[in-house]
C-alpha cells in the first residue's frame, strides 16, 4: 500500500513540478526579452533560424545599418531601443562549443542588465564579459574567445531558456574580439564594423500604443528591417507548452484513479484477511466506530507515508534531471520558486495521505457491520 | 529478520556500485570524444567515476561475504564515504565542460549524484541494522 501511495504522490509531484517548471520557463522566457518589438534586416527575418537565434540563443549573425536606430526611436509609441551586435564565436580546443557572444550597450539596455545577478554593481569595463547561468564559470574567471582573454564580470541570472548560454558585452570588447578573429583569419566576421553596424534593435513600446501597429510601421516605412513582435515568436512555445501540458494532466488523472482503485481493491482484500482480527478485536469490547477508525487511520499513515516516500522520490529523480527535460522538450524549463515548489509538495502528500483513507471507507464501512460471533464460529 | 534484511541491504549496496562503474562508462557517460578523437575533461571525471565505483563494487561484494559485524560496519561507512567522493568528482574535483547544456553536465552529474545518494542511504540503513544486531 506504501508503495502505491508512493507511486501515485511521485506522480501528482513529479507532474505538477515539471508542468510548473515548464510554465515558469515560458514566463522567465517573457521577461527576458524585455522587448515588445524586435527590428532585425529584412533578410534574417526570412530565415527560419531567426527565433532561434533571437530567443533560443543559436549562433548566429546578420547586420544592419546602425542609422535604424534613431529611425525606429522616432517612431511615436516606442518608449526606448537598445541595439544588440551578434557575434558567434566557433569552438576552440577542449571543453568549449561556440557560443552567440551578444554585444549590447549598457548606456540604454533594459534586456540585460536586469537579468545581472545583484552582486555586481560596476560598469562593464574592455574585455568584461557578462555570462549567461549556464556557462560554467565563475566570476573573476578568464575566457577565451578567438585566442583572446576575456574577464567573467558578472553571471546572469538562471531564466530556463536558452538565451542562459550567451555571453554578453560592450561594443569596445566586440572590437577587440573581432580584431582577434581577423587575426585568426577569420575575415568575413572582421569586416563587419560595430561603429557602423548592428544586428538588432530591442523596441519597448510605450503604455497604452498598440506593438502590432508600430512593428508594421517599421515594416512600411523601412524596406531592409523587419519588426518581429515578440509575443509572436513566444506563441509558438506556448503552443507547444500547452499540448505538453494536456498529456501530462491526463496521464496525472489516470493515475489518480487507477492508484484510487488499486487501493480500494487492496484494502478490501486487507481487511478481508483481517476479519478474524476484527471480530476479536470487537468480541472483546471494541465498538464498530473504532473498527472503522483502526482502518481509517492505518490507511491514513499508509497514504502519509507513501507521499513523503513518493515526493523524496520524485525530488531525486526529477529534480537533477531539468537540463535533460529542457533539452528532450525544447521548450524553456525553469524550476518553480520556493513557495510553488512547497505548495506542489504539500498537494502531493496531502493527496496521498488523504487517497487512503478514501480508498479504506468501503472497507471500513464493511468491517464495522461484521457479524463478529458468525466469523468466529466459521473458524 | 535482521540477518534477511541486511542481505539485501549488502545486495543492493553492489548492484547500485556495480550500477555506477558501469553506468558511467556505457549510460550516462561523459561527452563524446571530438571528431579528431581527443577527448574533453568531462572523460577524466567519467573514468574517475569509473575507478571510485569499481572499487566500490568489489569492497559491496566482500560484503555480502563477511560475516563480522564490526567489519560490516567499517565497510557501511567506507562505502558512504567513497559514494560521496564519487558524488563530488564530476564538477567538484576534476572541472566539467564549459556549457551546462553539454551532456556530462546535464546527465553524467545528475546520474552519479543520485546513484550515490542511493547508495548512500543504502548504507547507512546497513550500519544501522549492524548496529541493531549488535545490541540484540
Amino acid at each position: 500500500m506504501v508503495i502505491i501511495s508512493a507511486f501515485l504522490s511521485f506522480c501528482v509531484f513529479g507532474g505538477s513540478l515539471i508542468l510548473s517548471s515548464l510554465k515558469s520557463g515560458l514566463n522567465s522566457l517573457q521577461a527576458r526579452l524585455g522587448a515588445d518589438i524586435v527590428a532585425v534586416p529584412d533578410e534574417a527575418a526570412k530565415n527560419k533560424d531567426l527565433e532561434a537565434i533571437l530567443i533560443q540563443g543559436k549562433t548566429g549573425y546578420f547586420y544592419m545599418d546602425r542609422s535604424n536606430i534613431d529611425n525606429i526611436a522616432k517612431i511615436e509609441g516606442v518608449e526606448a531601443v537598445s541595439p544588440q551586435y551578434f557575434l558567434a564565436t566557433v569552438s576552440e580546443g577542449c571543453c568549449s562549443m561556440p557560443v552567440q557572444v551578444i554585444g549590447f550597450e549598457p548606456e540604454t539596455d533594459f534586456s540585460v542588465k536586469p537579468w545581472i545577478q545583484k552582486s555586481y554593481k560596476n560598469n562593464i569595463e574592455l574585455d568584461d564579459v557578462l555570462v549567461g547561468a549556464n556557462i560554467n564559470t565563475q566570476v573573476g574567471d578568464d575566457l577565451m574567445f578567438y585566442g583572446h582573454n576575456c574577464k567573467v564580470a558578472a553571471r546572469l541570472e538562471t531564466t530556463g531558456t536558452e538565451l542562459d548560454n550567451a555571453v554578453y558585452t560592450n561594443a569596445d570588447t566586440i572590437k577587440v574580439l573581432m580584431a582577434a578573429a581577423k587575426e585568426k583569419g577569420i575575415e568575413l566576421l572582421a569586416k563587419n564594423d560595430p561603429d557602423t553596424l548592428i544586428s538588432s534593435v530591442l523596441i519597448k513600446v510605450k503604455e497604452g500604443h498598440d506593438p502590432q501597429k508600430i512593428a508594421g510601421e517599421i515594416n512600411v516605412h523601412y524596406k531592409n528591417v523587419s519588426a518581429v513582435q515578440t509575443q509572436s515568436m513566444i506563441s509558438g512555445i506556448a503552443k507547444s507548452l500547452g499540448g505538453i501540458s494536456e498529456v501530462v494532466q491526463i496521464l496525472m488523472w489516470v493515475v489518480r484513479i487507477l492508484s484510487l482503485g488499486i487501493m480500494i481493491a487492496a484494502f478490501a482484500m486487507i481487511t478481508n484477511e483481517r476479519k478474524q482480527e476484527f471480530a476479536v478485536l470487537r468480541a472483546i469490547g471494541a465498538t464498530r466506530g473504532k473498527l472503522a477508525g483502526i482502518i481509517l487511520s492505518e490507511s491514513f499513515i499508509t497514504g502519509l507515508l507513501g507521499g513523503v516516500l513518493g515526493v523524496a522520490l520524485a525530488c531525486l529523480l526529477i529534480l537533477p534531471f531539468g537540463g535533460v527535460i529542457e533539452q528532450k522538450t525544447s521548450l524553456p524549463y525553469l524550476l518553480p520558486n520556493i513557495g510553488s515548489a512547497a505548495l506542489a509538495v504539500l498537494t502531493a502528500i496531502a493527496t496521498s495521505a488523504v487517497a487512503g483513507p478514501v480508498a479504506a471507507v468501503f472497507s471500513a464501512v464493511k468491517i464495522s457491520k461484521i457479524d463478529t460471533s458468525l466469523i468466529l464460529r466459521s473458524n | 529478520m535482521f540477518k534477511k534484511a541486511k542481505t539485501v541491504t549488502s545486495i543492493l549496496q553492489t548492484l547500485f556500485s556495480v550500477a555506477i562503474a558501469l553506468g558511467v562508462m556505457f549510460v550516462f557517460h561523459a561527452c563524446p570524444a571530438h571528431e579528431d578523437g581527443s577527448y574533453m575533461s568531462c572523460h577524466n571525471a567519467q573514468l574517475a567515476v569509473f575507478a571510485v565505483g569499481l572499487g566500490l563494487s568489489v569492497v559491496s561484494v566482500a560484503g555480502v561475504f563477511v560475516k563480522s559485524s564490526a567489519a560490516k560496519k567499517i565497510i557501511s561507512v567506507l562505502i558512504a564515504l567513497a559514494a560521496a567522493v564519487g558524488a563530488y568528482i564530476p564538477q567538484g574535483i576534476i572541472k566539467l565542460c564549459m556549457m551546462n547544456t553539454m551532456r556530462c553536465h546535464s546527465v553524467m552529474r545528475p546520474a552519479v549524484i543520485v546513484l550515490s545518494i542511493i547508495l548512500i542511504i543504502i548504507s547507512v540503513v546497513d550500519f544501522v541494522l549492524n548496529l541493531k544486531k549488535e545490541e540484540n
